[in-house]
């Protein structure tokens, strides 16, 4: 998904688009661009969010287009960053969708120099063709898309001609009528600040933009195009109708689940393919795997790492990356370090994965952004590939970062002959069964919302597990502090006698996992202690621990050493309902930041 | 031109498949209904959606989003009590601009039927067909063009003119379900207000002759599931498929699904994202929805299968035609092998008896036999 943003009027063009891709940047934020247009034509273009966008600093110009980017398959790099232009560096093209001809048309096109591995640009140089036939800057727009196949929405502009061409065939583009100018844009969102009189183009059409108007034309013959008056919050759109993105994709799972493992594993040969660069006699001869993060990512790594050490039969260690250094007694060729974070620019991961490689270690990036920096600096990446993710507090992203640490826990067993073919075949079947588990934990969204609301005045709130549960106690509590601003602690169940049991009251409500993976009938004498100083039990338990006496229970399905990423379902939509009832801005908690860019 | 999908109900007779998931988005021809009623408004022109949600909404706005996928902006009005398809799209009074189209969202239509309607904007029109039962929305009488009475219960003999469940309205319909008042006894059903409309003469109707399929029970799921998969090309493609396997034609098989060795997929089999079949198995005109198991040798006729249900090997469910009891109505003769809400668990070599429908999460032990009705969370042990 990409977004993609046009004006032309009688103001300087660059704030505008600027602002309008911010607006964008749910679409998509790992590239973005900008090109402005008089007799010349001037185009700004890099990875990277559209902020750090290296933009002049006088730009006069009042007509341009701007695109921001999200990779699903090839990389971002500066090229390949829309706009892209023509031979001549005189026509400039915004393009979101697939031009499924490209191939074809590129080969017809052997005198033009192509500069990225996109399907955009040959648009570019189709309209540079054109416009050596005609002096209409539509009418070559409108002979080039009689040409593409697939899907698009365009904005093209050209130096010395007047406006902003623009067409769509089965991606979104809505024109809006301002009162200094007029606007294309993916969606209504960046327009409001400017004007709610919008029209949508239907597919086939092409429209020219100029200061004084919107024309719009189907096969070549002038039509006219309802305007509507947008009545409506347009931030709600983007949230596809939830309150907030957090609850959008905390319900997103099951799709971000399904994602994350298509095309990777091969359940009849019982194999899983990540398509890893490296070597197989390198990740034979591993000594220890090194996984290093911060916050939400550092809790996915200590499962990845039991799941490595489960599976695998490698030593697997974790560290905050803050704290990392190499230490000593380790053989630098014998050891991989896994870098993992959903943006991709951590400072704290980015910092300890270069000072691994200053020593000679190999780094793997697992990452939700195709081109991150994590990604192009380590000597291997890994895509969790969930989607963009808006809500500050991470839920989709742990879970598909669990899952891909499984699934490469699942081909270093296997590269390395330790791969225990049962326990190898259940945790495929179980990957499987995820989304579906995930679902049912969903379809109990307003009993949680009850339950959460029930408990939401607790003093403190702990969260408890053992084992592979251990790490979704402490996520459950890390989500409840970060939105709601609660007091919650997570621990491993047998550290509660340790200490924490001296917080334990009647007024702090206790969260226990109790599944498979987890050692359920130890944590039960957890429960039983703190129920005995009046503390509520809130159990998530699958078959193994559910015959408990508990305040509430949740139910978890047979999904073996990955019921605690399932029952974590439960604790987001609990985390999400405590701080949705205490009125917090969930999406944008105080004192945070979704990408922690700073050390 | 605006168009308004009512999603937000349950669809009751369809239960126990609309269990935690509204009608609209049980899937038939491989995806749910609601989203081939969206595409056919969209390809009639419909250049933005107002979906009206409700029951389970959650399940069709994470599917829908903001309607990227589809092109055409999507827009939600959340309808809290589900009193009826008129109290639905009166909640969208203020999302829309008329003249504009209304659909629900569990009722196919065909964008030809959608064009049909489209001429007439210059006042209430219905679309209406012919058809060998009464439907859920409604029959009709007309006058020439006009509508002259709208019954939920016709008296007539077959075939009757029903209500297609397709209309244009203008904003003068919000005034017409403003003055329906529940406290006399008057219902927010749609039949209710088209009547009105009816009686102050201002409702047109446009006869539709295509083709058009009734979805109240679950049996009618199965045919138009198996009529859709016959129009569509074979989809086949992301799936893994051993060698050895025979698939026929009229099969449609979303991405992830796995079929095992020497397994038979017979037409009007549509397998949803990430279905397991195992070796062996046999499969002939089955929906089974997203995450389900089928076991080795387990052999499936006529039957829906719910999300991430476990069948397991060896199980038989030899398919209609059987009796099925719906509400208080006997249907006799009908094809339905079975229905096995979602997560529900059969071990191996359990049979299921035609026309037994069986609800969510139910567990039964191995070699069981099912029959009849059996509700949401039992456990049926030999005994």
């Amino acid at each position: 998904m990409c977004g993609i943003i046009g004006y032309v009027g009688e103001e300087p063009a660059q704030p505008r688009l600027v602002a309008g891709l911010q607006k964008l940047e749910y679409r998509g934020y790992d590239s973005a661009g900008i090109a402005l247009v008089d007799d010349a034509l001037s185009v700004s273009k890099q990875v990277g969010l559209v902020a750090d966008l290296d933009l002049p600093d006088e730009a006069p110009q009042t007509c341009g287009i701007g695109h921001t980017r999200w990779s699903t398959h090839g990389k971002p790099t500066d090229a390949n960053a829309h706009p892209h232009t023509d031979c001549s560096g005189r026509v400039a093209v915004v393009h979101n969708g697939i031009v499924g001809n490209y191939d074809d048309l590129r080969a017809e096109m052997p005198e033009h120099t192509f500069r990225s591995e996109t399907d955009t640009e040959v648009v570019a140089h189709l309209v540079e063709d054109e416009l050596e036939r005609t002096p209409d800057l539509r009418e070559a727009v409108a002979a080039v898309v009689d040409r593409i196949e697939g899907s698009y929405a365009l904005g093209v502009v050209a130096a010395g001609y007047d406006g902003i061409v623009a067409a769509r065939r089965n991606s979104p583009l809505v024109v809006g009528h301002g009162a200094d100018g007029n606007f294309i844009a993916s969606d209504v969102t960046p327009l409001l600040e400017h004007t709610r009189e919008v029209s949508y183009l239907e597919d086939g059409d092409v429209a020219h933009l100029t200061r004084d108007g919107i024309s719009v034309w189907h096969d070549g013959a002038p039509v006219d195009r309802a305007v509507h008056t947008i009545q409506w919050d347009a931030e709600a759109a983007e949230k596809g109708g939830y309150e907030h993105y957090m609850l959008k994709e905390i319900h997103e799972q099951p799709q971000a689940l399904r994602q994350a493992v298509a095309g990777r594993i091969d359940p009849i040969e019982e194999r899983v393919d990540l398509d890893l660069s490296l070597s197989r006699s390198f990740l034979d001869d591993l000594d220890e795997i090194q996984l290093v993060a911060c916050g939400t990512s550092y809790h996915a790594c200590l499962y990845g790492k039991q799941l490595l050490e489960t599976l695998a039969d490698v030593r697997a260690t974790v560290e905050y990356a803050s704290e990392y250094t190499v230490g000593s007694g380790r053989d630098p060729s014998r050891t991989l370090v896994v870098g993992v974070s959903q943006s991709g620019e951590t400072a704290d991961t980015l910092r300890a994965l270069r000072m691994a490689k200053r020593t000679g270690i190999r780094t793997l990036g697992v990452t939700n952004t195709v081109g991150s920096t994590v990604a192009r600096e380590c000597d291997d990446a890994l895509y969790i590939q969930a989607g963009p993710e808006i809500g500050v507090a991470a839920t989709k992203t742990f879970a598909s970062q669990v899952v891909t640490l499984a699934m490469l826990a699942l081909d270093v067993a296997d590269t390395r002959g330790e791969l225990d073919p049962a326990q190898g075949r259940e945790l495929l079947s179980n990957l499987q069964d995820l989304p579906g588990a995930v679902q049912q934990a969903l379809d109990r969204d307003e009993a949680v919302r009850e339950v959460a609301e029930a408990y939401a005045g607790g003093e403190a709130f702990f969260f408890i597990g053992r084992r592979f549960a251990t790490p979704v106690a402490l996520e459950g509590a890390l989500k409840l502090k970060e939105i709601s601003y609660d007091h919650a602690e997570g621990f491993p169940a047998g550290e509660l006698k340790h200490g924490p049991l001296a917080l334990v009251t009647e007024a702090t409500p206790v969260l226990a996992v109790l599944t498979d993976g987890a050692r359920p009938e130890e944590t039960q004498n957890n429960v039983k202690e703190v129920q005995s100083r009046g503390a509520p039990v809130i159990a998530i338990a699958s078959e193994s621990g559910r015959e408990g006496d508990y305040e509430v229970g949740f139910d978890v399905p047979d999904l073996g050493l990955l019921e605690p990423l399932a029952a974590n379902v439960y604790l987001q939509l609990f985390a999400y309902y405590v701080a949705d009832s205490k009125a917090r801005p969930i999406d944008r908690p105080r004192n945070l930041a979704k990408s922690v860019t700073v050390e | 031109m605006q168009a308004v999908i009512l999603a937000a109900g349950e669809g009751r007779r369809l239960g126990p498949l609309t269990e935690g998931r509204p009608k609209p988005m049980v899937p038939v021809g491989n995806q749910p209904i609601l989203e081939s009623v969206l595409e056919a408004a969209v390809e009639a022109g419909a250049d933005e959606i107002v979906l009206v949600v409700g029951h389970a909404r959650e399940r069709i706005q994470s599917h829908f989003g903001d309607g990227d996928e589809w092109g055409v902006p999507i827009r939600y009005v959340v309808q809290d009590h589900q009193l009826g398809a008129a109290h639905a799209l009166a909640q969208t009074e203020s999302a829309v601009d008329g003249p504009f189209l209304v659909l629900h969202g569990d009722q196919l239509v065909d964008a030809d039927l959608l064009a049909d309607l489209l001429e007439r904007t210059e006042r209430a029109t219905i679309a209406a067909v012919q058809s060998d039962r009464p439907t859920e929305y409604g029959a009709v009488d007309v006058d020439g063009e006009s509508v002259v009475a709208v019954s939920k219960d016709p008296t007539d003999d077959p075939p009757f003119l029903v209500n297609a469940g397709a209309y244009v309205f203008g904003s003068g319909v919000f005034d017409v379900v403003r003055d329906i008042d529940p406290a006399e006894g008057q219902d927010y059903g749609m039949a209710t207000t088209l009547q009105r409309l009816a009686d102050d003469g201002s409702l047109s109707a446009v006869l539709h002759r295509g083709t058009w399929q009734d979805l109240t029970y679950p049996w009618d799921l199965l045919t138009t599931n198996a009529a859709l998969l016959r129009r569509q090309d074979d989809d086949v493609d992301g799936a893994t498929v051993h060698d050895s396997a025979a698939i026929s034609g009229d099969v449609a098989l979303d991405e992830g699904v796995t079929v095992g060795p020497n397994a038979t997929l017979l037409p009007g089999t549509a397998l949803g994202r990430n279905v397991r079949v195992g070796a062996n198995a046999t499969l002939s005109n089955c929906i089974v929805m997203a995450g389900a198991r089928v076991g080795d040798g387990a052999v499936l006729h006529d039957c829906i299968v719910g999300e991430s249900v476990s069948v397991g090997p060896n199980v038989t469910a030899e398919g209609g035609p059987a009796r099925v009891v719906v509400g208080d109505t006997v249907h006799d003769d009908v094809g339905l092998g079975a229905v096995l809400a979602d997560r529900t668990t059969l071990r191996g070599g359990v049979t299921v008896a035609p026309g037994t429908v069986v609800g969510r999460e139910v567990l039964a032990d191995c070699g069981t036999v099912l029959r009849g009705r059996i509700d949401s969370g039992d456990t049926i042990r030999r005994g």
